[in-house]
């Protein structure tokens, strides 16, 4: 009977991943000249549709074998063995929606092999609820949908799995406008607490932007209308300050009702593609800083910024992120954009101040699928061939704008699993749960701490499942050390169309910092008459390079870098103390300049 | 020394030319509904001189604010006109005293930027044309370029006051100077919008505040658009 295990699908059966920790006991245990025990405490679980495995080391095993059955009865021949694994969990994928499998182990070693653990069953039921454009979401759930690869999305499945929903998470849309009535998210939005900014009223309907970004965050489930939100339980307002954006109203929109709110989404900012230094008002800042302080009954309201969308002007290099001052400020996470195919999204700005990306950009008519206002009145019009019938839903949303409130309904999903977070622990677990994408990129590189990062991906896609896990885990960083150099003023002539630049260093000692979670660069060379000829380099005592700005394209004309603020996430974890090393390089000739000022501010713990 | 302490750097005096000769046509700018088109190009080096080109209008009135300590240039468009609270009664106001002739630059909720000609007395002349309804201001550039993010003076100044200073004597302070607290912009952070005419007369009094030296910072109460991503 056993012969037809698997039948249906034992060439889909593959072990995707084992840790190498955890449960102790697999690769490295010492020799032994014992046949180990049985796994004991065997477990499964669903996640999405993957099954992990999980169980208790057993004494003196080098590895596990695992076998698998669509009928009970295993008996650990070959035509069930499902692959080998060093440890526990193995996650097992492709499993038919709709099966009853069975799973069981071994431990073995040089000495033998042992009896089999006892057999534990799990149904692999549906987890896509009742939405009909579900199956459209591939930043959710990518099966290769149109040309799509498989498994480059924001990994949800898992998350909800273990029950993260958003439940009792309050996100803040701050955006153009948020229908609060649309039928796919009026479920979620909290009556009376949203603000028009045009009219001081409680009803900030009328953007399609900021509905649609609503939508990617926190759209309802399982009630048989489009698709889902990431959060899909969680709660929603909207401040549509791009109707009036006044300096008193940005102040507002960042601070308004901050105890309750968890999350501000933003995917807006000054114009893209420009090429030039637009720094972050003195009065954002202290709004931001405030929110940071009181934010989350104190806890921290977490900033979500899109990185921008302003890569490529006429072919050629242009913003990059760190020149946006809200993007590239302390107390935002900026996030960028990936397609559907795990690469960076063409728009998608570069920075050493991105912590993340996220599934943005699809293929032709296959964008983001999200709500959209209702009828005719936004992206969904009716007149392409690829719209929805139903228009109150689109597939076309996209950019850094999409990534954006997709990263904050996850930011929901890890606080609902750990309320207690602090809005520096979120940034710590996005950077730590996020999966390397595009792994042969050759921007990666290891920082001083081990962590992979990339200036196009910060520390690659945000992973749901992953974050949430970490999170329901993580014990809170300890008191936040800044610790702030003096200026240093090296007033060095950069040479022009020079590679090797000039370069001038500070040491850092005693700073009591062993991990950086965010470092502040002031920067001042004003009298260089073309300042996007510049390329300008933070190196850290652990050898991580950070560029900050990079040779670039202004097409309507430079603005001097006249102290300047970077902002870099790259250094993660890595202790402060040491010599840090700025280095400038003019990279296109006829036009000179001076390294006139710059110094440092560290934030760690 | 890198910067003045002057608040107003006039550079040169715009050229007085006919007003441009516009339709009514509004210039069509949805930002707010764009979407970013997938594209496959790696972006490759700039070439600079390909690229560089003079701007064909150079601003040259050149204003300067405080943004918390920083001073910051601005420079006034000689040609553009913003309205808040837009109504018909503001667009007859534009074309009235312009010889019939406008062109509606931006159509936001809040606000309208009209092209009305070049003009050596902008922010008058804008000011020249508020009523019941609306109000105008000067528009003014990020850089010496009308093709830099533009911003504009809808009234008011943004005041942060010391924390030691209680509301009492915020209130006294501003009383002494002819003016008010409108609301308390972040909770507990003792900053203020504090109203304003809107305009040039915006800037100038916040650059006033600031040079008392008694507050932590002022700036005015800028319009700015943005860039929906």
């Amino acid at each position: 009977m056993h012969s037809r295990l698997f039948t249906s699908f034992t060439a889909a059966l593959l072990v995707l991943a084992a840790s190498c920790g955890g449960g102790g006991g697999g690769s490295s245990a010492s020799p032994s000249s014992q046949v180990p025990s049985a796994p004991a405490n065997v477990a499964a679980t669903l996640h999405g549709q993957d099954v992990v495995l999980t169980w208790s080391a057993s004494q003196g095993a080098a590895s596990y074998q695992l076998f698998g059955s669509d009928q009970p009865g295993i008996t650990g021949t070959p035509a069930e063995s499902v692959g080998a694994v060093q440890a526990s969990p193995a996650t097992i994928h492709g499993i038919p929606v709709g099966s009853r499998v069975y799973f069981a182990l071994r431990a073995k070693n040089g000495a033998g092999v042992s009896e089999l653990s006892d057999e534990v069953a799990i149904d692999v039921v549906p987890q896509v609820g009742l939405d009909p454009l579900f199956a459209e979401q591939w930043h959710l759930d990518n099966t290769g949908q149109h040309g799509g690869t498989t498994g480059e999305d924001a990994d949800v499945l898992p998350a909800w799995n273990a029950g993260a929903t958003g439940k009792h998470v309050r996100i803040a849309v701050v955006d153009d406008g948020l229908e609060l009535a649309h039928a796919d998210l009026t479920a979620n939005v909290v009556p009376a607490k949203s603000i028009n900014y045009a009219d001081g009223s409680n009803d900030p309907t009328g953007g399609a932007h900021g509905t649609s970004c609503a939508g990617v965050a926190a759209a309802v489930a399982d009630n048989q209308l489009g698709g889902k939100g990431v959060a899909f339980d969680a709660e929603l307002v909207g401040y549509n300050v791009l109707a009036n954006l006044t300096t008193a109203n940005e102040v507002d929109a960042m601070t308004r009702n901050a105890p309750e709110i968890a999350i501000s989404t933003n995917s807006w900012g000054p114009a893209d593609g420009l090429g030039i230094p637009q720094p972050a008002p003195a009065t954002w800042q202290q709004a931001v800083v405030a929110g940071l302080d009181t934010g989350r009954g104190g806890k921290g309201t977490v900033y979500l910024w899109a990185a921008g969308n302003g890569s490529s002007v006429q072919g050629m290099l242009a913003d990059d992120s760190n020149l946006d001052g809200r993007a590239s400020f302390f107390g935002v996470i900026a996030v960028g954009a990936v397609g559907d195919d795990g690469k960076k999204a063409s728009y998608s700005e570069n920075g050493a101040n991105l912590l993340v990306v996220s599934p943005s950009m699809g293929r032709a008519n296959h964008a983001i699928t999200t709500v959209d206002r209702s009828g005719a009145a936004g992206y969904n019009d009716g007149k392409k061939p690829s719209d929805y019938a139903d228009a109150d839903f689109t597939n076309t949303f996209n950019g850094t704008s999409s990534a954006t409130p997709l990263v904050a309904g996850v930011v929901a999903l890890m606080l609902e699993a750990n309320p207690d977070l602090g809005w520096r622990d979120v940034r710590s677990v996005l950077a730590h749960s996020a999966r390397r994408n595009d792994p042969f990129d050759a921007d990666w590189t290891q920082n001083g701490a081990g962590l992979f990062v990339n200036h196009k991906y910060g520390f690659g896609v945000v992973d749901a499942g992953a974050a949430v896990q970490l999170a329901s885990q993580w014990t809170n960083l300890g008191p936040l050390l800044v610790v702030s150099t003096q200026a240093s003023q090296p007033g060095l002539a950069i040479p022009d169309n020079d590679a090797f630049g000039v370069s001038d260093s500070l040491d850092v000692a005693g700073s009591g910092i062993q991990a950086i979670e965010f470092v502040r660069v002031f920067f001042d060379a004003d009298d260089h008459t073309y300042s996007p000829d510049l390329q300008v380099v933070l190196t850290s005592p652990s050898g991580t390079a950070s560029v900050l700005a990079d040779h670039h394209l202004a097409p309507h004309g430079p603005q001097a870098y006249d102290d300047l603020v970077f902002g870099t996430t790259r250094l993660l974890d890595e202790p402060a103390d040491g010599t840090w090393t700025l280095t400038v390089r003019d990279l296109e000739g006829g036009d000179v300049g001076t390294f006139q000022t710059w110094g440092l501010s560290i934030l760690g713990h | 020394m890198k910067h003045t302490s002057l608040a107003l750097i006039v550079l040169a005096t715009a050229s007085c030319s006919s007003p441009a000769v516009d339709t009514a046509r509004p210039r069509t700018q949805s930002s707010l509904a764009r979407t970013v088109e997938a594209a496959t190009d790696v972006p490759s080096r700039p070439v600079k001189k390909a690229a560089r080109r003079a701007s064909k209008d150079e601003l040259t009135q050149a204003y300067t604010y405080f943004d918390g300590a920083k001073r910051r240039t601005v420079y006034l468009s000689p040609e553009l006109v913003a309205e808040f609270a837009p109504s018909d009664a503001g667009r007859d106001a534009v074309l009235a005293a312009n010889d019939g002739y406008a062109e509606r630059w931006v159509a936001e909720p809040t606000a309208r930027v009209w092209r009305v000609g070049r003009r050596p007395d902008a922010d008058a002349f804008a000011r020249g044309l508020s009523n019941d309804t609306s109000h105008f201001s000067a528009v003014l550039h990020e850089g010496p370029s009308s093709e830099l993010p533009m911003l504009a003076l809808p009234g008011g100044v943004v005041a942060s006051f010391r924390a030691d200073w209680t509301r009492a004597e915020i209130d006294r302070w501003l009383a002494t100077r002819g003016l008010a607290v409108e609301r308390e912009l972040v909770p507990g952070s003792n900053t203020f919008l504090v109203p304003t005419e809107p305009g040039l007369p915006a800037l100038e009094l916040a650059n006033r505040l600031h040079d008392s030296g008694e507050l932590i910072s002022c700036t005015p109460n800028w319009w700015r658009r943005a860039s929906v991503r």
